[in-house]
C-alpha cells in the first residue's frame, strides 16, 4: 500500500505544470456593460539646473537644486451596449504634488456615443481622439489632435467634441480597402475652447486607401478655427522585419506668436510644410529599432529662440519682463519641440538574456538645429501579474540657449508603476 | 501469412510520392478548424519557478489570408487587437488609440508565444509540402514556408492517419535551428462537426525550462464581412463578439 501511495506521488509531482489546466467561457461573455482601467503611482526625483531659462520660468527666485514630485493616476474606460447603439468613455484622474504646490484633475478623455449600423458604416458624437498620423514620436497630419508628447507617445490624451462617420469598403484587387471619415469639430465659448477661434463648424475628412499593400491617408481640414490643411501619410511593410512611413502636412494662415527685438509679442500669420520620414525595425535577436526625422515648419529658429531664452535671463534680474516672458512661454516658445528640426532614435529589446516580460530600451530625442538632445534609458517590465514598472533615467543635454540646455531638469529619475484591473 | 506480412510491408514503404501531401495538408487545415471561423483561446506561459502568466484570446478569420485577434485579459492587453490581411499586419492598442503597422514578425506579447502562434493562417497558406513519408500510425510532412513573411522556415508535422489530425509539429529556422515542438492534444469534439484537439503544448529549446500551452474553448463556423478585417474597424474588433 505505501509503495502504492509513494508511487502516486512520484506520477502526480511528475505530471507537467499544465495537467489541470482549464478554461472557462462563460467568464468571458460579452456583457451589456464592459469596464477597465488602471492605477498609476510616479515617483519622480529632478537634478535642476539652476542656470537655465527653464529654471528661472518654473522656480523664479528659488535656489533649490532637486525637486521630488509625485504623482498618481487613475484611468476607467467603459462602454455600454444597446442594440446596433453604445457609449463610450475613458475618463481620467491626476494629482501632482511638487515641490510648487499639489494639483489635481479630473476629465473625460472620451465620451461619445456611436451608431453602428453594420460593418461597413458607423456615426459617432461626442467626445474623441481621433489619432491621425502614421508617425510614432510626432504627428504633423493630426490636425484635429492634441499634441502628442514624444518622450512618452503611448500616453492616451484627451479627445474634441466631434461628430464624426465611417464609410469603409473592401475590395479585391490592388485597391484592398477604402473609408471615408467626414468630421465636424465645432468650435463655440464653451465648446473645444482650446482648439482654436470660436463660431466655425470646423469641417474636416479623411480618405483612407490600403492600396498596394500601402496604408495611404489623405486628409483635409476646411478654414475655420485655422487656415485650410492638407495632409498626407503612409505607411509600408518592405519585408518580414522593416516598416517605413511618412507623413506631410502643409498648413494656410497658421498664427505665430514671435518675441520682436523691443521685447514684445507679435502674431505674424505665415503657411507652413511640415514632413516626417520614419522606419521601424526588428532585428532576429527581438531588437526593434524606431527612427524618424521630422521638419516642423512652424516652428521657431535658432535666433528666434535665442532672443526668448535672452529674455527668460534677462527677467530673473529685472521682474518687469516676467509678464512678456512667461506669456512668450505659453503661447509657443516652451511648447515641447518648438523649433525646426528633430531627429527621434528608439531602440528596444525584447526578453534579452531570456528574461520574460523585461524589456530595456533607450531613447534619443534630438534636436538638429542645436544639437541639444535629451537621452532616456528605460527598463519596463510587465511579468507580475497585473502589474507594468517602467523605470526610467532621462538626461536633457545641450549648450547654452539651447532647447534642451535650458530646460530646468538636468536628468530625471522616475518609477512608474500600473496596476490594471 | 507470410504473404499478408509481405503485402503490409509493401503497404508501409509506399513512396511519399503516391500521397498528395498538398491535399493532405489542406485535409488537416479543414480538420482543425473551418476556413472562416470564430475561436477562443486561453495561452499560458509557465516559467521555470512555475510563475505563471495567462492571455485569452478571442480571434475571428476570414478565408485564406484575412485574421483579427483580440486580448480579452490579462486587464493590461485587454482591447488590444491585431488584424493580419496577407502580408500585412497592424496592431491597435488602446491607450495609443490608433492602429500601427507592424512587421509579421513583431512580437505583440510577451513570452514564448509569437505573432505566428497568435494570427496563424492555415498552413496549406503558409507552406507548401516537399515531402511525405508515412509510417504504420502516421504520415510525416515536411514543409517549406512559402515566404520569408513566414515566422519558420521549415516545419515536420507528424499527422496522425485516422484523424487526419497533427499530433507534433516541430520550428525550425532557415539556419535549420529548431525554434520549438508544438504537440497536439486532448481531442474534443466542439461541435457543428469539428473534432480536434483542444490543447496545444509548445515546448523551445531556445527557452529552456519554459512552457507555454494553448487551450481551445470554442471554434466555430462564423463568416464575417470583409470590411470587419480593415485598419477601420479594427478599433471597435471587440464588437464582434
Amino acid at each position: 500500500m505505501r509503495r502504492h501511495i509513494a508511487a502516486c506521488t512520484c506520477l502526480l509531482a511528475a505530471l507537467p505544470a499544465w495537467a489541470e489546466e482549464t478554461f472557462d467561457l462563460s467568464a468571458y461573455e460579452k456583457k451589456a456593460f464592459e469596464w477597465k482601467g488602471y492605477l498609476e503611482l510616479k515617483p519622480e526625483h529632478q537634478f535642476l539646473r539652476r542656470d537655465s531659462a527653464g529654471y528661472v520660468l518654473q522656480y523664479p527666485g528659488e535656489t533649490r537644486r532637486t525637486a521630488d514630485r509625485w504623482s498618481a493616476a487613475a484611468e476607467l474606460s467603459g462602454i455600454l451596449r444597446h442594440d446596433t447603439l453604445s457609449f463610450s468613455f475613458t475618463g481620467h484622474a491626476t494629482y501632482l504634488d511638487e515641490p510648487k504646490g499639489s494639483a489635481s484633475d479630473t476629465r473625460f478623455y472620451e465620451a461619445y456615443a456611436r451608431w453602428q449600423p453594420d460593418s461597413r458604416a458607423s456615426v459617432d458624437l461626442g467626445k474623441r481622439a481621433l489619432g491621425w498620423g502614421k508617425g510614432y514620436a510626432w504627428n504633423p497630419v493630426a490636425f484635429l489632435d492634441r499634441t502628442k508628447d514624444p518622450t512618452d507617445p503611448e500616453l492616451s490624451r484627451e479627445g474634441f467634441v466631434m461628430a464624426t462617420g465611417s464609410l469603409v469598403r473592401s475590395f479585391d484587387g490592388p485597391v484592398q480597402t477604402l473609408a471615408l471619415t467626414p468630421v465636424l469639430l465645432p468650435t463655440t465659448a464653451d465648446l473645444n475652447p482650446d482648439f482654436g477661434a470660436s463660431g466655425h463648424p470646423n469641417p474636416a475628412v479623411k480618405l483612407y486607401g490600403l492600396v498596394a499593400d500601402t496604408d495611404v491617408d489623405l486628409i483635409y481640414t476646411a478654414p475655420g478655427s485655422h487656415g485650410a490643411r492638407y495632409g498626407v501619410n503612409f505607411s509600408r511593410n518592405l519585408g518580414s522585419s522593416l516598416e517605413i512611413h511618412g507623413e506631410w502636412a502643409r498648413t494656410t494662415d497658421a498664427p505665430r506668436a514671435v518675441l520682436t527685438p523691443g521685447n514684445t509679442l507679435a502674431t505674424e500669420t505665415r503657411d507652413d510644410t511640415s514632413y516626417l520620414l520614419g522606419l521601424r525595425y526588428l532585428t532576429e535577436r527581438d531588437t526593434t529599432f524606431i527612427a524618424e526625422i521630422y521638419r516642423n515648419g512652424g516652428g521657431y529658429t535658432e535666433a528666434e529662440v535665442d532672443r526668448f531664452f535672452g529674455l527668460v535671463h534677462d527677467s530673473a534680474s529685472n521682474p518687469a519682463l516676467t509678464p512678456i516672458a512667461t506669456q512668450a512661454a505659453t503661447r509657443g516658445y516652451n511648447r515641447p519641440n518648438a523649433m525646426r528640426n528633430y531627429v527621434y532614435f528608439r531602440a528596444s529589446q525584447k526578453e534579452p538574456f531570456d528574461i520574460l516580460y523585461l524589456t530595456p530600451a533607450l531613447t534619443l530625442i534630438a534636436n538638429r538645429d542645436d544639437r541639444s538632445y535629451t537621452l532616456i534609458p528605460e527598463l519596463a517590465y510587465t511579468g507580475f501579474d497585473d502589474l507594468e514598472l517602467r523605470l526610467r533615467l532621462a538626461f536633457n543635454r545641450g549648450e547654452t540657449a539651447t532647447e534642451y540646455g535650458e530646460k530646468p531638469v538636468r536628468s530625471r529619475l522616475e518609477l512608474r508603476l500600473r496596476y490594471f484591473f | 501469412m507470410k504473404k499478408l506480412l509481405l503485402l503490409l510491408g509493401w503497404l508501409f514503404a509506399l513512396p511519399a510520392a503516391a500521397i498528395d501531401g498538398t491535399q493532405l495538408l489542406q485535409k488537416v487545415d479543414r480538420n482543425l478548424e473551418p476556413e472562416s471561423y470564430e475561436m477562443y483561446r486561453k495561452l499560458v506561459n509557465i516559467e521555470p519557478d512555475g510563475s505563471r502568466k495567462e492571455f485569452v484570446l478571442y480571434s475571428v478569420k476570414k478565408g485564406r489570408d484575412k485574421m483579427v485577434a483580440l486580448f480579452l485579459d490579462p486587464p493590461s492587453e485587454r482591447d488590444r487587437a491585431t488584424l493580419r490581411l496577407g502580408d500585412n499586419m497592424w496592431l491597435f492598442i488602446p491607450n495609443v488609440g490608433k492602429p500601427i503597422r507592424i512587421t509579421s514578425l513583431q512580437s505583440v506579447i510577451g513570452g514564448v508565444f509569437n505573432n505566428a502562434d497568435i494570427l496563424r493562417l492555415d498552413y496549406s497558406t503558409e507552406y507548401t509540402v516537399d515531402s511525405v513519408a508515412e509510417d504504420k500510425d502516421s504520415y510525416l510532412l515536411s514543409l517549406k514556408a512559402r515566404s520569408g513573411e513566414v515566422a519558420y522556415d521549415r516545419l515536420k508535422m507528424r499527422v496522425d492517419r485516422k484523424t487526419t489530425l497533427p499530433t507534433v509539429i516541430e520550428c525550425y529556422a532557415a539556419s535549420g535551428l529548431l525554434i520549438k515542438t508544438l504537440t497536439y492534444k486532448d481531442i474534443k469534439d466542439f461541435g457543428g462537426g469539428i473534432r480536434r484537439p483542444a490543447t496545444l503544448e509548445t515546448d523551445s529549446p531556445l527557452y529552456k525550462g519554459y512552457k507555454s500551452v494553448m487551450l481551445y474553448g470554442q471554434i466555430r463556423a462564423r463568416t464575417l464581412r470583409d470590411e470587419v478585417f480593415t485598419l477601420e474597424y479594427l478599433p471597435r474588433a471587440k464588437e464582434l463578439r
